[in-house]
Parts: C-alpha cells; sequence; structure tokens
C-alpha cells in the first residue's frame, strides 16, 4: 500500500508533465486576439493622411492653376489692349489728325478701354503735341465720369511724384483734373504741393528754380512765373474740391 | 474675355453720352487745325507761320503759295530781328506750321490756347490772298489776316475787350508791290509779337526786359492806329500794353515803395522821340 505521500508525489508529478506539456502546446498555438484597443486621432489621421494630402494637393494644384490663368488671362488681356490701344495712340499723334479726330481718338481710347487708358492719356499729357494735349485732358475728363477712382489715383501719382518723371504743365493739368472729378482723397496729395511751393517761394528765387527742378522736370522751362501760376492751379483745385465737399449731403 | 468684355461694354452708356456732347460740342467751330511740326517745348519764343490760301485759284497755284510761305518765313525771320535783341537776347523763331488752317478764334479754346503758351507762342498768323488777274499780271493785291496773340488770348481768357484774335487788311498801293511785301511790311504783326514777348516776360516777373518789349508795342501800335486808335479793340489794346508797361515798371522799381510810385507816373514808357 502507497502511503498517501508517495501518491500525491506522483499526481503532482504527472499534473507537473502535463502542464508541461500544454505549456509546450501553448507555445506553438498561435496566441489569442488582444482586446482591440480604442482608436486615436492619430489612427484616424493614419487612416486617412494618404486621401487627405491627396484631396489637398489637388486643392493647391486647383488654387495655383486658377491664379495662373487668371494671371495670364490677365496678361493677355492687357496685351490685347495694349495691341488694340497702339493704332489709336499712333492717331492721336498723327502729325496729319486736326483737333476734332484727336479729341474724337482720345475718347475712344477712354470709352473702349475706361481705366486701362488712364495710364496712356496721362503719358500724352505729358508728352503730346499742342493738338492731342488738350484732346488727353477731355477725355480725361470723361474718363473721369465712369471710372473716377482708377482716373484720381493716376492723375494723383503725377501730381506727388517728386522725381523728375513729370513736367509742370503735366501735374498742372492733373491737378486741375483732379478738382474736375471731385477726387478727394487727393486733397493731401494737392496740399503737400501747396505746401512745397509755399516753401520754395519763401527761398531766393534761383534757389527756388533749382530746387524745384530737382523735383520735376524742367521742360517746358520753368519760372518764378510758372511757380507762381502752378500755386495758383493748385489753390483753385483746393478750394473747388473744398466746395464739392461742403455742398455734399451729410451721412 | 470677361474682363475685357465689361471693360468694354461697361461705360459704353456714359462714356458714349460723353463723347457725343465733348465731340459734338467741338464739331462746328474747327477746321483743320493740325499739329506744327517743329513746335516742341524747348526755351524760346514762336511765331507760327500756318497756310495761307489764295482766295481764287487764278491768282496763284498750290507750288507759287508753297514759295510764298518759304519766302515769308524768311522775311519774318529777319523783320524780327530787332525783337531779338531789345534788351539782351532772345530766342525767337518763326515755324512754318504747313497744313494748318485755323477757321476762326473759335479754334484756340482754352486748352489749344494753354498748350500753345506753355510751348512758348506768341504770335500765331493765318490769312488768306486776293487780287484781280489782268492777263499775266495780278492787280489789287490785298491780304486778309488773322493774328492770335497767344499769351494774351491765355492770360486774359473771357475778357470780351480783349479777345487775343485780331484781323487786318492790307491793300497793296500799287501793282508793283507782291503778297510778301504785303504782309512784311505791316507793322501791327511787329506790334503783337512784342506784345506777346512783353506778356510773357511780366509773367515770369522779369520785370524789365518785359517793360522794353510791352513799350515797344505801345510805340508800334501807336505809330500803326495814331494816338487815339479807331476801333474800340486797338484802343483796349494800347489800354492794356500801356497798363502792362506800368505794371513791369513797377515791378522793376518795387511796388511797396511810395517813392517808386510817384516816379511811375501816368505814361510808364518813354514818347517814341525820346527812344533810342
Amino acid at each position: 500500500m502507497e502511503s498517501l505521500e508517495t501518491r500525491l508525489a506522483r499526481v503532482e508529478g504527472m499534473m507537473s508533465a502535463t502542464l508541461a506539456r500544454l505549456g509546450e502546446e501553448a507555445g506553438k498555438a498561435p496566441t489569442p486576439a488582444p482586446a482591440p484597443p480604442r482608436k486615436g486621432v492619430l489612427d484616424v489621421v493614419q487612416a486617412f493622411g494618404p486621401i487627405v494630402s491627396g484631396l489637398l494637393v489637388a486643392l493647391v494644384a486647383y488654387v495655383l492653376t486658377g491664379s495662373v490663368t487668371q494671371i495670364l488671362e490677365e496678361r493677355r488681356v492687357e496685351l490685347s489692349f495694349g495691341q488694340a490701344m497702339q493704332p489709336l495712340l499712333v492717331k492721336l499723334r498723327d502729325s496729319k489728325a486736326d483737333r476734332i479726330e484727336a479729341e474724337a481718338t482720345a475718347l475712344t481710347l477712354a470709352v473702349a478701354f475706361g481705366k486701362d487708358a488712364a495710364l496712356p492719356l496721362l503719358s500724352e499729357l505729358q508728352t503730346g503735341t499742342e493738338v492731342s494735349v488738350p484732346a488727353a485732358e477731355k477725355a480725361l475728363q470723361a474718363l473721369g465720369l465712369n471710372h473716377r477712382q482708377p482716373t484720381c489715383d493716376v492723375l494723383a501719382r503725377a501730381v506727388g511724384n517728386r522725381t523728375r518723371l513729370f513736367s509742370w504743365t503735366t501735374q498742372r493739368t492733373a491737378a486741375r483734373l483732379l478738382a474736375d472729378l471731385d477726387c478727394q482723397h487727393a486733397v493731401p496729395t494737392l496740399a503737400a504741393y501747396r505746401a512745397f511751393l509755399v516753401s520754395l517761394a519763401a527761398q531766393p528765387p534761383e534757389r527756388a528754380l533749382e530746387e524745384y527742378r530737382q523735383a520735376v522736370r524742367d521742360e517746358p522751362p520753368v519760372s518764378i512765373g510758372t511757380l507762381a501760376e502752378l500755386r495758383a492751379a493748385i489753390d483753385q483745385a483746393l478750394r473747388l474740391l473744398d466746395r464739392q465737399r461742403a455742398t455734399r449731403p451729410s451721412g | 474675355m470677361r474682363r475685357s468684355a465689361a471693360i468694354v461694354l461697361g461705360p459704353c452708356a456714359v462714356g458714349l453720352v460723353a463723347a457725343a456732347i465733348f465731340v459734338g460740342a467741338a464739331a462746328p467751330v474747327a477746321a483743320q487745325v493740325v499739329p506744327c511740326r517743329g513746335l516742341t517745348p524747348a526755351a524760346g519764343y514762336k511765331v507760327l507761320l500756318d497756310d495761307l490760301v489764295f482766295v481764287s485759284p487764278e491768282v496763284g497755284t498750290d507750288r507759287e503759295m508753297q514759295a510764298l510761305l518759304d519766302r515769308l518765313q524768311n522775311a519774318l525771320h529777319f523783320k524780327l530781328e530787332e525783337l531779338r535783341y531789345l534788351k539782351g537776347p532772345v530766342a525767337l523763331e518763326v515755324l512754318q506750321c504747313v497744313g494748318r488752317k485755323p477757321k476762326s478764334d473759335g479754334d484756340f479754346d482754352a486748352g489749344m490756347v494753354d498748350a500753345l503758351n506753355t510751348r512758348g507762342v506768341v504770335l500765331e498768323i493765318w490769312g488768306s490772298l486776293d487780287g484781280r488777274k489782268e492777263g499775266t499780271r495780278v492787280r489789287d493785291r490785298s491780304a486778309a489776316m488773322r493774328y492770335v496773340v497767344v499769351p494774351l488770348r491765355h492770360y486774359e481768357r473771357g475778357s470780351p475787350q480783349l479777345p487775343g484774335g485780331y484781323r487786318a487788311r492790307y491793300v497793296a498801293a500799287s501793282s508793283g508791290v507782291d503778297y510778301l511785301q504785303l504782309i512784311e511790311q505791316a507793322k501791327d504783326l511787329d506790334a503783337y509779337v512784342a506784345m506777346g514777348i512783353g506778356i510773357k516776360l511780366l509773367k515770369s516777373t522779369e520785370y524789365d526786359r518785359a517793360r522794353e518789349y510791352l513799350c515797344k508795342a505801345d510805340h508800334l501800335m501807336r505809330e500803326t492806329w495814331g494816338e487815339q486808335p479807331p476801333a474800340p479793340e486797338q484802343q483796349a489794346l494800347v489800354a492794356y500794353v500801356t497798363a502792362a508797361a506800368r505794371e513791369a515798371l513797377k515791378g522793376s522799381l518795387g511796388v511797396n515803395s511810395a517813392g517808386n510810385v510817384r516816379v511811375v507816373g501816368d505814361r510808364p514808357c518813354p514818347k517814341a522821340s525820346a527812344r533810342p
């Protein structure tokens, strides 16, 4: 008769062997799938990343393509405008074009090309003939009726320029037009010009002329009388703009 | 195309109305005022000699007219020699404006006159020549001339007494006087040029030289029209020139001095006999 201890030891051995065998078998068997973890933002990003980046690339490409197309379209329009303007500008300067023809041509420029005609017309004021200059002035008046802001901007730039780009006659005509077209935002520019002329008037004539010639093109030639004439024109423009502002209904 | 269409079509309504107003307003007055080749904003005073026309084709041909204009340009150049050196040298040239035929003073609106004034133009001349053909000779020659004194028209704009545009008719005293002599001998032409230069100098505050030219104009006008000119516009011109000469004298002496004002007196120009 086996003793109880012996029997227990044998059972214990059998169990150990069984457990060891089970352990071996368990090592060979696939591990059961762990419980699925909760999905985070990173996982979503990882999952949809390629799609999102693809969409972004497509969007950027679309936007870029649109802008490039728009720029190209604008360039194309500007080029076609330039080409279409050229014969009119040539005609405006034609030595055989009389006053009526010059006026009609300048007005056609203003009507057909709108605000894009402002710069060529300003250029005509500066470099045109005794026939085309008054025509350009009339055309700028007409242009300002329909495209006041861009016309005012171009004229104000001419009046405000101090790099000898424009002559005193161009600046005087531009000042006159700024008043005609009620360009209220140009008042500071005109006031600055007036202050410049006032400061010159306080100097000896030769020095004043020298300083003025540093800022404004000297063709037609500038004289002390010219400066007085110019100052009168600026004063008149400021007066007209002030009067126009006062007559405007408030609110 | 969208942008171009908007630009082209957008302003049409207002633009066309404006064009109609501007062009329509100018249409009835202008004839053939084309740019004068050679007229630039460069310094110096200029006299513009526009086309003259023969009233009747039997009086002269186009070729004869062109030859006359060339000779007249030279003749005027020498005729105005004295005015170049009246008080120090001034640049004064006569430019022939081929194809330029103003119809009336109405062609010289404010814009045109301003553009001419800034280019130093003191006088513009045009006109027509007439006569009676007898065989191969032309008798009873006459010239109907038109003058625009540009500085006067510019600075006195709107003054009914001083329109700045004047007419003169010269009739040949004998058949020996040709068209060139007829125009060349006109003293009022010199007076207008002297006045134009004088006004420009006065506006430039060159008072001494201004007075010299204005007094020269005063002298020539009185010599041509007499001490009491018959026509109101001639009287207005003489009065204007005298007043301008007085202003020049005051300017050269200094207007704020009471003593200087006394010196000025009523007649700022010396009498013709007192002139050197």
